[in-house]
């Protein structure tokens, strides 16, 4: 397993891929890496492309500020209808800011239940984004395949990651994530995330997380739902109490967990942080949501 | 075929009949009626009794009728025969000799498998189930934990402690608690999973809703 740089100001052509003499993007790293080699992403700003791959790491840069891009690997689409696909391995993706992902056709990470996976997103942020699409069931992360649960087993961990500005206004099925067809076994984890929603949804049905047949659970533990605009938001679509559970999550009023298994949560609860306007989702000292989650 | 007659006390040899041999035994051939004459071939067929003593590989070629019983002298192991296939028994036998064993037990079980014991074997795809039985070094596997019996009374087995070595080269000691996915560092509480601020998700096995961790307050007692 290797492990491979680039940076804004690499070279694909004359760089090597290492610390001293990194390449510049991403596709250079996937053209020349093999399966479980790792790529470290200096800080700073890359166009964000289509691109199929799997058993890679991807590691942004740690420490990025709060409340702006500086300090963050980030990767921005341009607005552009663009998107990932990890189907068929490991991947794991850390410390990246997805920046104007407009997936009109795609998700902005996609994975095929045909093909077993396993994803792990760690401390990412995602703004200005699209969760909707064209096309049915594809959400900002989406799988699919079968409406009945398809062949492949998959593994998706979501955790410590920031959703703000996500937009679900449009599309069938609009919403963070969309599951279709896994098969059982599989898991959908999200732990210590913060979810913020500044748009309505207004694709049909309304529900932030769309799980469509299949018997796999999304399991939240200490994440925040945090509605800024009116218009009710739910948490989930089809079968809702028996494919969501949540641990010590917190919900604001606009966002009524519903029917859904609870335990330990805070419900019709402002998290109060310290400046949800400009991104800074750092707690207050009063903050209800202190010390009050669960270990993982 | 020729019919021969011998006298038991001239018998030096008997040989089991081939194909188309008939072995009779009778008292006195000369005025046993022939129609009297139980051939010991087919005694053998009737009575099932008979074990045939041979190689495996001897035996399971044979294709006798059901029940018949054969004894492999390689693999030790008793075989009868269904109909249509030989079933092998499980356990074999051992050698036992009439000299007596030094010390008090003179009962073994020399393969290991006594009426109340199991020794000198390796376990392999077994798996460990649950136990009620309260004797000091039970062992079970109940609710997700390990346990054993000691010292009157159920103790879990902890397991999942590794040492990560750290950036700086410096080793931690960590462990996965029974139930809980994430590695924690023992004395710290941290996990070493880390936020997107770069500190750690969970600090001092408490953790807060949302990505960002408030930094710890140290107390200092009052004045």
């Amino acid at each position: 397993m290797a492990t491979y740089y680039i940076s804004p100001t690499g070279n694909d052509t004359t760089g090597n891929g290492t610390l001293a003499n990194p390449w510049q993007t991403l596709a250079k790293f996937l053209s020349s890496s093999i399966a479980g080699d790792t790529c470290i992403c200096a800080a700073g700003t890359y166009t964000f492309t289509n691109a199929t791959f799997t058993n890679r790491i991807i590691q942004g840069a740690i420490g990025g500020a709060n409340t702006s891009t500086a300090g963050w690997t980030v990767f921005d689409g341009g607005s552009a209808d663009v998107g990932w696909d990890v189907s068929n391995g490991i991947t794991i993706i850390n410390n990246i800011w997805f920046l104007n992902i407009i997936g009109a056709t795609k998700s902005l990470i996609h994975l095929n239940v045909d093909f077993s996976g396993d994803l792990t997103v760690n401390s990412c942020r995602f703004s200005n984004c699209t969760a909707y699409s064209s096309t049915t069931f594809l959400g900002l992360i989406g799988i699919d395949q079968h409406y009945t649960g398809g062949p492949g087993i998959v593994h998706i961990t979501i955790q410590g990651c920031i959703f703000d500005d996500i937009d679900f206004a449009g599309g069938n099925y609009p919403a963070y994530f969309c599951m279709r067809g896994a098969p059982i076994g599989s898991t959908f984890n999200w732990y210590n995330n913060v979810f913020i929603i500044r748009t309505a949804l207004t694709g049909a049905p309304n529900g932030l997380f769309t799980a469509y047949g299949g018997p796999a659970v999304f399991t939240f533990k200490n994440s925040i739902f945090r509605n800024l605009q009116t218009a009710l938001n739910f948490i989930g679509t089809y079968d809702v109490p028996t494919k969501f559970t949540a641990i010590n999550c917190s919900f604001d009023a606009n966002i009524p967990p519903g029917s859904i298994t609870k335990t330990d949560c805070l419900t019709n609860t402002n998290p109060l942080f310290i400046n949800e306007n400009n991104g800074n989702f750092n707690l207050r000292p009063t903050s209800p949501c202190i010390d009050t989650g669960t270990i993982v | 075929m020729v019919d021969q007659y011998k006298k038991l006390s001239e018998l030096t040899e008997l040989s089991m009949p081939s194909n188309g041999d008939i072995l009779y035994i009778v008292h006195n051939p000369a005025t046993f009626p022939i129609d009297n004459k139980i051939t010991f071939y087919n005694l053998l067929k009737d009575w099932k009794t008979s074990v045939i003593v041979d190689t495996k590989d001897n035996i399971l070629i044979m294709t006798p009728t059901t029940g018949w019983v054969a004894y492999a002298t390689d693999t030790k192991r008793f075989y009868i025969y269904d109909g249509t296939n030989w079933q092998e028994g499980a356990t074999q036998f051992s050698i036992q000799t009439a000299n007596p064993n030094i010390g008090v037990e003179q009962n073994e079980s020399r393969q290991g498998y006594g009426s109340d014991y199991i020794t000198d074997k390796v376990l392999t795809y077994c798996i460990i189930g649950g136990s009620g039985d309260d004797k000091e070094g039970s062992i079970r596997v109940i609710n997700g934990l390990f346990q054993i019996y000691l010292n009157n009374k159920w103790n879990n087995i902890v397991s999942n402690f590794i040492l990560r070595e750290d950036s700086l080269g410096n080793f931690e000691l960590e462990h996965a608690p029974a139930g809980f996915e994430w590695y924690y560092e023992v004395f710290s509480g941290n996990s070493d999973i880390i936020g997107i601020d770069g500190k750690p998700i969970i600090q001092q096995y408490t953790s807060s809703m949302g990505a960002y961790q408030p930094d710890l307050q140290l107390d200092g007692g009052s004045f």
